[in-house]
């Protein structure tokens, strides 16, 4: 009898099959791009199920695998995968943006010049790896899918990445891209390292907590560094985020999409369900500069917004403002008393709601001209008389991400903002006047585009045709996942926070 | 008694052989390609592996102590040996088509082998030396072997002037020690050691005299195996290097070199480990510093593998320091095994006429070569660090080791392990400057679309090399090893 748990290995090994059935399978662009939309819809139906499934049962999934005996270390490090109700906001959230960003983001016919097989195989790469990162429970497991996934990113840029106004050539953003990330996950394998020479084992992301309680307190304060740091650089935290902006720009749309999509949640994963219960004590005493840094990047983030022209980089910018509200959550909310799972469900909720709602955007924003180039401010006004279906989802888009009441990314927000106020009004204050001017520009630039007369003033642009009735369709879904979530999330919200509380092993809610 | 005499012999004997055989068909044969040369040396080779394995055992002692046999050093020399024997695989086409003579080129290599198996089986000072002669000497003619090259004498030169020093500075530092004890076998050497040093003995002017052959015998080593500050020399002498020699200096020997490094500062210099643990965690921290960053301006490749060697051998310093024998012998077969792979796949994706020198030479090989570039990218992926290849456990062995409660690591320590870590991510950026050449447009021009003729062995030995490094990788640990 097959368990549901067994089929948890499938959410990482599937991906990876399709990665090397790309690598070796089909030349051909349109019989590549069909597999691999057809593998993701499969793929993200499993994720899914077993998502929900997770969901619904009390202990979730945990599936143990052979034991690798680490002869070095002398000591042996079981393979273990979990999937309850705090990480399945992820595997749900890969499972409906992959397909989705291959979808509509695929490349257009002949623009891959025979080189489809990297492109598929590459993104196979990268979902296996997020899969990978986002269920595993062994530390070792952890780390190698999280490089797993900056290497396949790698690859994908290096290959097909363009470069793109004011960014010079590829392989210099995508080094600094690259080397950034690097920086971080380098002293964050340091401090896996010297977790698991301290406990001799591997305590696995379930033990950290008990593990590093038992260290000294200086030496729970550098790995508590270490980890910060890994996870800082993937989110970006403002200040660690200077490969944003460029690495977008000249990735590929898709590639685009799901960086900002499903790899910035790697960092956001990290913050909630691996530094947050394991080291309270540290984000409690640094707690006030750690929330005036998210603040500081929630109004960062929104003002270089006004001074943005291309969509893509204005998209980039109010990623990085949202998922600084992402993180005050976090911050806010361990050892806040009463609020404690607000903060966390809040920031758990904002990585589903912001990955999801960044897919959209990236996407869109790339189906406006062709070769997935972005509209500029200045360049073109009036797409929507040409781009009826785009220009109405872009709109509702971006009113998903400026938190509208009625869509689910309001009851993410407000919910870190109940945990901020815990913590000092004044975070709510800014924060907010920070989400406000983000979305007011993202309005802004949707206006220049889109409204006023067709035409572009400079030089021509040549425009890409309209959704097709079947993608527009898949992005209504979408929104109205979204309303429903935002008019009732519960169904969602209950089970997260009950794994949080569940969780709580060093009393992080004081 | 007996029986270990013979067992000694025995063990040798194919090596002690192979090499007669050689030196008779090297007088003798004209010249061009021959097969029996090759064949003869794998044989030895092998068979010495093989024999040593059925013939020697821990606890053995020969000639009265003079060689000791260990475990460690058993894995030492099954390292060294099989090393050795890969790059005499790999060489096979390869010496013609540099013009080397093989039964002499062989010969050398063999001789070789046989410091291998002794510089981990050394009992006393003088075996110690001879193994230590045994391993650079004939460094120095592989280096230099193609005479017609005037690289190549270049390096021979080079190799030649700084290993003379390398060994009158060991040869030096061998008299204080032996001035210091009055003795030359090296387990009596560490008992008189132990026996000052427990007398709360810093006083007596024969630990003065003992720290100063330390640190004699450790300068020298450290130019011998290359760590920074005095590793200026190896850049040269690997461009200068053909292919096939490169493969055993920078393979086997290098290997062997840290062996007896380690059996030195782990046996008789043991009772000095407060001295030496932090002269070794210094040079760790300025191998990781310049070796990373002189690698990043190179442009050829066999320079960018001499620094990686640097950096490499900052590593390898700090798993000495943890005195660990499995975790040493781990990183050598790895570090090994990528070395060889590397040069491998520097091979198969030559031409006929020139060696792979400059990144521009792979531009957009991977396309045309796909099978050789993507198992070369594998070997890249294990200098760097990537998990799931024999590099990247090496390393995270290293800091499992460091951050053991009961390491013994200072302050020091702690900073060398942790800035050479940090500081691959610069070693990611010059090994990924060769897989951006293989497989990323680079604007440039692409690599002349020349006959390549691909040669078995070539493959076979990088195909080799690559699985061994992701099997050992997965299982992170040696086979047979506990």
């Amino acid at each position: 009898m097959v368990l549901t748990s067994d089929l948890l290995p499938l959410l990482a090994l599937l991906p990876l099959a399709w990665s090397v059935f790309h690598f070796f399978g089909p030349r051909d662009e349109a019989t590549a791009g069909t597999m691999a939309l057809a593998v993701s819809l499969l793929f993200g139906a499993l994720a899914v199920y077993l998502g929900t499934t997770a969901m619904g049962v009390a202990e979730g999934l945990t599936w143990t695998g052979p034991t690798l005996a680490l002869g070095l270390g002398g000591f042996d490090v079981p393979l273990r995968l979990y999937l309850d109700g705090r990480n399945a906001p992820f595997i749900l959230l890969l499972g409906l943006a992959v397909p989705f960003v291959l979808a509509l983001a695929r490349p257009a016919p002949g623009s891959l010049s025979g080189k489809s097989r990297s492109f598929f195989g590459c993104a196979a790469a990268l979902t296996a790896g997020l899969a990978g990162v986002f269920i595993s429970d062994t530390l070792l497991l952890f780390y190698l899918c999280w490089e797993a996934s900056l290497l396949a990113v790698y690859f994908w840029i290096g290959i097909h990445g363009k470069p793109a106004p004011r960014t010079g050539e590829v392989y210099g953003v995508l080094m600094r891209f690259v080397l950034l990330t690097l920086a971080g996950s380098l002293p964050m394998l340091l401090g896996l390292g010297a977790v698991m020479a301290f406990r001799q084992g591997d305590p696995g992301i379930s033990g950290l907590a008990a593990a590093v309680g038992g260290m000294s307190p200086t030496a729970q304060g550098w790995v508590f560094f270490a980890f910060l740091l890994g996870f800082a650089v993937k989110l970006p935290f403002l200040g660690l985020h200077g490969w944003l902006r460029d690495t977008y720009a000249v990735a590929p749309a898709a590639c685009r999409a799901l960086l900002s999509a499903a790899m910035s949640k790697m960092g956001a994963y990290g913050l909630i369900l691996v530094l947050a219960p394991a080291f309270p004590d540290q984000i409690e005493r640094y707690a006030a500069a750690l929330q005036l840094w998210c603040v500081a990047a929630v109004l960062y983030g929104a003002l270089i917004c006004l001074a943005q022209e291309r969509l893509v980089d204005l998209l980039a910018y109010s990623s990085l403002s949202h998922l600084g509200l992402l993180a005050l959550g976090v911050f806010a909310g361990v050892r806040s008393g009463d609020a404690a799972t607000t903060g966390l469900t809040g920031a758990v909720f904002q990585a589903f709601n912001h990955g999801l709602i960044m897919a959209l955007l990236f996407v869109l924003d790339a189906r406006a001209l062709k070769g997935g180039e972005s509209p500029a401010l200045g360049t073109l006004t009036g797409l929507r008389a040409s781009h009826r279906r785009l220009a109405a989802l872009l709109l509702t888009g971006i009113f998903a991400s400026a938190s509208l009441p009625g869509f689910s990314n309001f009851v993410g927000e407000i919910l870190v903002y109940f945990a901020a106020f815990q913590a000092s009004p004044w975070l709510v204050l800014l924060a907010g006047a920070g989400a406000l001017i983000g979305a007011a520009a993202l309005v802004r630039a949707f206006h220049g585009l889109f409204f006023g007369k067709p035409g572009s003033p400079a030089a021509a642009v040549s425009f890409a045709p309209d959704l097709a009735r079947w993608e527009a369709a898949a992005a209504l879904a979408l929104i109205l996942l979204w309303v429903a979530l935002g008019l009732y999330p519960m169904p969602f919200l209950g089970p997260v926070e009950k794994s949080l509380l569940m969780l709580n092993p060093r009393g992080w809610t004081g | 008694m007996d029986r270990l005499m013979n067992a000694y012999l025995i063990a040798h004997s194919p090596l002690i052989l192979g090499f007669a055989l050689l030196l008779v068909i090297g007088a003798l044969h004209p010249g061009g390609r021959d097969f029996y040369s090759h064949a003869i040396a794998v044989v030895a080779v092998a068979g010495t592996a093989a024999l040593s394995a059925f013939q020697l055992f821990p606890g053995d002692t020969f000639y009265g102590g003079a060689i000791q046999v260990t475990a460690f050093s058993k894995a030492l020399t099954y390292v060294g040996l099989g090393l050795a024997l890969i790059a005499l695989v790999l060489s096979e086409d390869y010496l013609e088509k540099v013009h080397i003579r093989g039964p002499e080129w062989r010969m050398v290599v063999l001789a070789q082998c046989f410091g291998f198996t002794h510089a981990s089986m050394a009992g006393d000072l003088a075996t110690l030396f001879i193994a230590f002669e045994l391993i650079s000497i004939p460094s120095y003619v592989l280096a230099g072997f193609n005479h017609r090259d005037v690289r190549a004498n270049e390096a021979g030169m080079k190799y030649l002037l700084l290993g003379v020093l390398s060994s009158a500075l060991f040869l030096f530092g061998m008299a204080f020690l032996y001035g210091a004890t009055g003795t030359l076998n090296l387990v009596s050497i560490r008992g008189q050691l132990e026996l000052h040093t427990s007398l709360g003995g810093a006083a007596g002017p024969d630990i003065a005299l003992a720290k100063a052959a330390l640190v004699l015998i450790l300068v020298s080593l450290l130019f011998k195996t290359a760590a920074a500050p005095f590793h200026s020399w190896l850049s040269d002498v690997y461009q200068g290097t053909n292919l096939a020699s490169l493969a055993v200096i920078g393979g086997a020997a290098k290997s062997a070199s840290f062996g007896l490094l380690a059996l030195m500062l782990w046996g008789p210099l043991g009772p000095l480990a407060e001295t030496w643990m932090p002269l070794l965690w210094a040079v760790a921290l300025v191998s990781a510093v310049l070796g990373n960053f002189q690698a990043i301006a190179q442009t050829q490749i066999k320079r960018l593998l001499a620094y990686s060697g640097v950096v490499n051998a900052g590593f390898i310093l700090i798993a000495i320091t943890e005195r660990s024998p499995f975790l040493l012998a781990f990183y050598l077969a790895s570090y090994g095994l990528a070395t060889l792979g590397a040069l491998a796949g520097m091979m198969a994706l030559g031409t006929r006429g020139a060696d792979v020198d400059t990144l521009d030479d792979l531009a957009g090989l991977g396309r045309r070569q796909p099978l050789s570039a993507a198992f070369f990218t594998v070997i890249l992926l294990s200098y760097a660090g990537i998990p799931l290849t024999a590099g990247f456990a090496a390393k995270f062995g290293v800091v499992l080791g460091a951050f053991r409660p009961d390491s013994g690591f200072s302050q020091l320590g702690y900073a060398a392990t942790v800035a050479s870590v940090c500081l691959s991510l610069v070693s990611f950026f010059f090994y990924f400057k060769i897989v951006r050449s293989l497989w990323m447009p680079t604007g440039g021009v692409e690599a002349p679309e020349m006959k390549r003729e691909i040669r078995l062995n070539y493959l076979f030995v990088l195909i080799f090399t690559a699985v061994a490094i992701v099997g050992l990788g997965v299982i992170m640990r040696l086979p047979g090893a506990s």
